[in-house]
């Protein structure tokens, strides 16, 4: 049942298959791997989602002796390829921006690529919040290094239920710091709370007032936003609140970063900010794009040519692709230094932290033709490179033991949604028995 | 209806009963349009009923606005507000709308930037009694900002919040800028907050009051709040009476503000920022470039101005006019030479024909390195005609991807082999004759007579409407021009976009009124200022809870 027969192939150059077709699991490095298996977790396990725009293409992999040399993933390889595991060739249901979008951690497609809303959530980082209610101050982070013009493309985070409403990524790096450590970190003693706070809980508390004041005019359809505006004023309330009688500390943490930030910085500091979270103990589970569905930001960091990632980047030139690829990936191995830096428990808070790296789009080769068998067995060729038949993915972490690092492993079609259905597995929900619309197994081929 | 019991199967119910509010993307699990109510039939008569709504949010382009209408300041922090949703077509849809943290932490911050920026003189001119910042200042300030911002009375309660909001601050200058703050996030200036009263007999419709017709003239001409005359008006309690109202309307279109509100009306309408989500494949097309790009969104802009403000075009002159706005970067693609770094008018050469046989649309309904029938038919049957196609059935083993390349075939061939028969024919033949007739334009917009070396077949149909004989682009805009079914999207379409919610069969007799005027050959202004004089517009119905909310 956690086998999906393989439906689609490459053509001639299909992507990193072994001679005979088969899982190529690569040796692994037995000797790197994490200290414990543990039945029992003695520490905090932490889950980073990190949301990459686009398409992967060729150069993802490691060659067939799990040589990172010829791949863009080098950079973060370079150091850490005994703790990560890279997947290729999952299968999806949605395609395109909109559905490679909306499927990411809902498990279930919608809408178009203007309008790429999941059919129904929570999202995986969401549930995971939920499930970690009351053991830490935050429920969770999420920030997005950059959006274009509309919400939903923004929005890599729903609520539960049908047609879920969207929880938009924070987008500025002084708001995703401020929404962590306050507005003035390090100033604000127990029952003396800063002048500054003081002020705005008595804003807080004269709009809170007003908001039921004029929803109580209002019948209850006709309230519907300003009723769920009313609620996050509370929450706002409530956080200051424990602000102010137990000001969430964390000595060490970066400084408040500056403003106007350009994206290297911008994604430096959101990786700081969720870096100091995990540290503290703030939150478990954040969720960190490197830019929205069908990310347009200059990379002419990367590349002079790189003026525009979608247009100049992911339909322009496939070498641009690696660029910002071994680039990105360079940026997590960034995070990775920096978790690996920090004591906890019994290892380092790298050791306790999975970071999942999930495309928007799928694998394509280099000439963006995919040649792939359709429903009826027909071979089939496209220029289209916004399909999701062959999802790749880059694990780093163990996970307390749970997953078998040190590999490449060629999922054969397993369905997507299933490893969405590990990973909260991997976190310790393992009572969770689905997830998304054809998550049903856990994925046993990557677990120790 | 001959039509609708033909089309069976293709007619999905998108987005909701027509005669119900359904939250945003019901429906969207496989409508990609989002969630627009199904067929309306404006013959039908509805006398004084209006379709309902909950409470509008003021866009974060309402927002920042306003802000500067009121203060003079604009503060930074208006661009972290999340974007729009576009459902629905527009960007200010109530039914697409939500609130999340980050609206809350911005509003917080935005609230903090204006009183930052407002210095103790800049406060001064807000109000007549702040020579010196204390009590007295605080008052006058309430009193003048605050009807203004809200679009109505302050109520005592918020008065009397404000006040000792302002005995809370350290100093008298700490309290004018909480008070400011509160301005600035509560749900009367955040909201558009409409009650009305009752109408006798009629249960969950209420009538407007001037203030509440006030704030809908001026978010809807410009995107902000009202301003003094249009506060005076309100206050005399002159705008109840159409005339009145009429003449608020024509002066406030007068606005260069409402020239860009047309601008954004009609651009989201006829979906033309699709154009920059698109990229025609570099190595098929290297002509395309980021220049071109601009030059076809310049065209576009140019075109509909001049429609709407200087020739002052119809409804059906946006689909066949036979002249455009060209520069030398979209002259090679027109096949015009001669023409300078501005757009010119031109007269277009016979293949092209309105606004559908501008580059900028036949390319953004193509794919990268072939055209889309599909894609251009479906636009123009779902968008243009507002006829519904219901998704693709949930068949299992139903093949979805794109025809497959073949170099002994046309991008039509290809197509109708895939879509033309068996179960996606039985939809795809209403839609997929119109993308047939554009044919004879390449992805990026050129006139072609062969593709993959093979003679083009640009003949095309209508068959909903047993238009048949259609050979080319141009033929196709002026059936398009000539169907009253395009004069009714374009009155639904633009009360969505006007009243900022979902229209339903309630609103036929107000969609009706503006309809009648395209049909009689009105300019597309006077048909807009006429939304105005409809009973939808000075109305409101309450939403309906369909239980399905989350």
């Amino acid at each position: 049942m956690s086998w999906s027969k393989p439906k689609m192939k490459m053509n001639r150059r299909r992507f990193l298959k072994g001679a005979a077709g088969a899982s190529l699991a690569l040796p692994l490095f037995s000797s790197l791997q994490p200290r414990s298996s543990k039945a029992a977790t003695t520490y905090k396990k932490r889950i980073l989602f990190i949301y990459m725009p686009h398409q992967e293409t060729t150069g993802f992999a490691p060659d067939a002796s799990y040589s990172f040399s010829g791949s863009y993933l080098a950079p973060l390889a370079a150091k850490y390829a005994s703790q990560m595991l890279v997947l290729n060739d999952m299968k999806t249901v949605g395609q395109g921006h909109g559905g490679g979008h909306s499927e990411w951690l809902t498990g279930f497609p919608g809408g178009d690529d203007a309008r790429p809303q999941p059919t129904q959530g929570p999202s995986l980082d969401v549930y995971m919040a939920k499930r970690l209610d009351g053991q830490t101050p935050l429920h969770q982070l999420n920030f997005m290094a950059s959006w274009r013009t509309s919400l939903n493309v923004g929005v890599t985070s729903w609520n539960e239920g049908a047609n879920p409403t969207a929880i938009p990524g924070i987008n500025d790096p002084v708001m995703a710091f401020t929404s962590v450590y306050g507005t003035n970190p390090g100033t604000t003693t127990p029952g003396q709370p800063d002048h500054s706070l003081v002020l705005r809980g008595s804003l807080l508390d004269a709009l809170d007032k007003d908001y039921a004041r004029v929803n109580a005019k209002l019948s209850t359809a006709d309230r519907r936003l300003l009723d769920q505006h009313l609620s996050l004023v509370r929450d706002q309330e409530k956080t200051l609140q424990r602000m102010i009688q137990t000001p969430f500390s964390c000595s060490g943490a970066a400084g408040k970063p500056g403003t106007n930030l350009n994206l290297q910085d911008q994604i430096k500091s959101f990786m700081d900010t969720i870096i100091g979270a995990f540290r503290c103990d703030a939150t478990r589970v954040a969720t960190l794009a490197f830019g929205c569905c069908g990310d347009d930001s200059s990379y002419t960091f990367v590349d002079p040519a790189a003026k525009n990632y979608h247009d100049d980047v992911a339909h322009g030139s496939p070498a641009l692709v690696k660029k910002v690829r071994q680039w990105q990936y360079g940026q997590i191995a960034y995070l990775c230094d920096q978790l690996a830096a920090v004591s906890d428990g019994d290892g380092t808070l790298l050791d306790h932290t999975l970071i999942a790296c999930l495309p928007e789009l799928g694998w394509f080769p280099d000439n963006n033709m995919l040649t792939y068998l359709d429903s009826t067995g027909r071979s089939q060729t496209t220029d289209n490179n916004h399909l999701r038949f062959q999802v790749p993915t880059v694990l780093v972490g163990s996970s307390g033991g749970f997953f078998k690092t040190g590999r490449f492993v060629d999922m054969q079609q397993a369905h997507y949604h299933n490893l969405l259905l590990t990973l909260a597995h991997a976190m310790d929900f393992t009572d969770l028995t689905s997830f998304g619309s054809m998550g049903t197994a856990r994925l046993t081929q990557l677990t120790a | 209806m001959g039509a609708a019991l033909l089309l069976g199967g293709c007619t999905g119910q998108i987005g909701g009963h027509p005669a119900t509010i359904q939250p945003s993307g019901t429906g969207g699990s496989s409508n990609p349009s989002g969630g627009p109510p199904g067929s309306i039939d404006i013959d039908t008569p509805t006398a004084d009923s209006v379709g309902p709504a909950w409470q509008r949010r003021l866009t974060k382009t309402e927002v920042g606005n306003s802000i500067q209408a009121l203060t003079g300041v604009m503060p930074a922090a208006v661009a972290d507000l999340p974007a729009e949703s576009v459902d629905y077509d527009f960007d200010r849809v109530t039914q697409s709308q939500t609130v999340a943290d980050q609206h809350i932490a911005t509003y917080l911050t935005i609230g903090d930037q204006v009183v930052s920026a407002l210095t103790d003189a800049k406060i001064g001119t807000l109000a007549p009694s702040c020579t010196t910042i204390d009590r007295t200042c605080a008052s006058s300030l309430i009193d003048t900002l605050g009807p203004r911002a809200f679009r109505g009375p302050v109520d005592p309660d918020q008065k009397t919040t404000m006040l000792s909001l302002f005995d809370g601050g350290a100093t008298p200058r700490e309290g004018i800028d909480q008070i400011i703050r509160f301005i600035l996030q509560s749900p009367t200036f955040i909201y558009v907050i409409e009650r009305g009263t009752p109408v006798a007999g009629q249960q969950g419709i209420y009538a407007l009051t001037d203030y509440e017709i006030a704030a809908r003239l001026s978010f809807l001409s410009c995107e902000t709040v009202p301003d003094q005359p249009l506060m005076d008006a309100a206050a005399a309690g002159q705008l109840h009476a159409p005339d009145q109202i009429a003449a608020q309307a024509t002066r406030l279109f007068a606005q260069p503000c409402a020239h860009q509100m047309t601008g954004r009306f009609l651009s989201q309408w006829l979906k033309l920022d699709r154009l920059t989500t698109v990229t025609p494949d570099a190595a098929t097309f290297p002509q395309f470039t980021a220049d071109l790009r601009a030059a076809m969104q310049a065209e576009d802009s140019a075109f509909l101005e001049d429609v709407v403000w200087t020739s002052g075009g119809t409804v059906n002159t946006l689909f066949n006019a036979n002249y455009s706005f060209i520069d030398q970067r979209l002259g090679s693609i027109y096949g015009i030479s001669g023409l300078g770094s501005t757009p010119t008018k031109v007269t277009l050469p016979p293949e092209r024909l309105g606004i559908l046989t501008h580059a900028s649309v036949l390319t953004a309904f193509s794919n990268p390195a072939s055209t889309s029938p599909v894609r251009r038919g479906g636009y123009v049957y779902r968008k243009i005609l507002c006829q519904d196609i219901a998704p693709p059935p949930a068949t299992a083993g139903l093949d979805l991807s794109p025809p497959m390349d073949d170099p002994t075939k046309t991008t039509r061939e290809r197509y109708e082999l895939r879509t033309g028969s068996g179960v996606c024919g039985t939809c795809h033949t209403l839609f997929n004759p119109i993308g047939y007739s554009m044919e004879n334009f390449d992805a990026i917009g050129r006139v072609r007579t062969t593709d993959n070396n093979l003679p083009i077949d640009a003949t095309g149909a209508m068959p909903t409407f047993n238009v048949t004989g259609l050979d080319g682009g141009a033929s196709l805009s002026a059936a398009v021009a000539g169907r009253d079914e395009t004069l009714i999207c374009f009155g639904r379409k633009w009360l969505r976009y006007g009243l900022g919610r979902s229209e339903t069969q309630a609103d036929a007799t107000s969609i009706k009124a503006v309809v009648e005027l395209t049909r009689n050959s009105a300019s597309i202004r006077d048909a807009m200022v006429a939304l105005t004089q409809t009973y939808a517009f000075t109305h409101r119905a309450e939403a309906v809870d369909t239980g399905a909310m989350p």
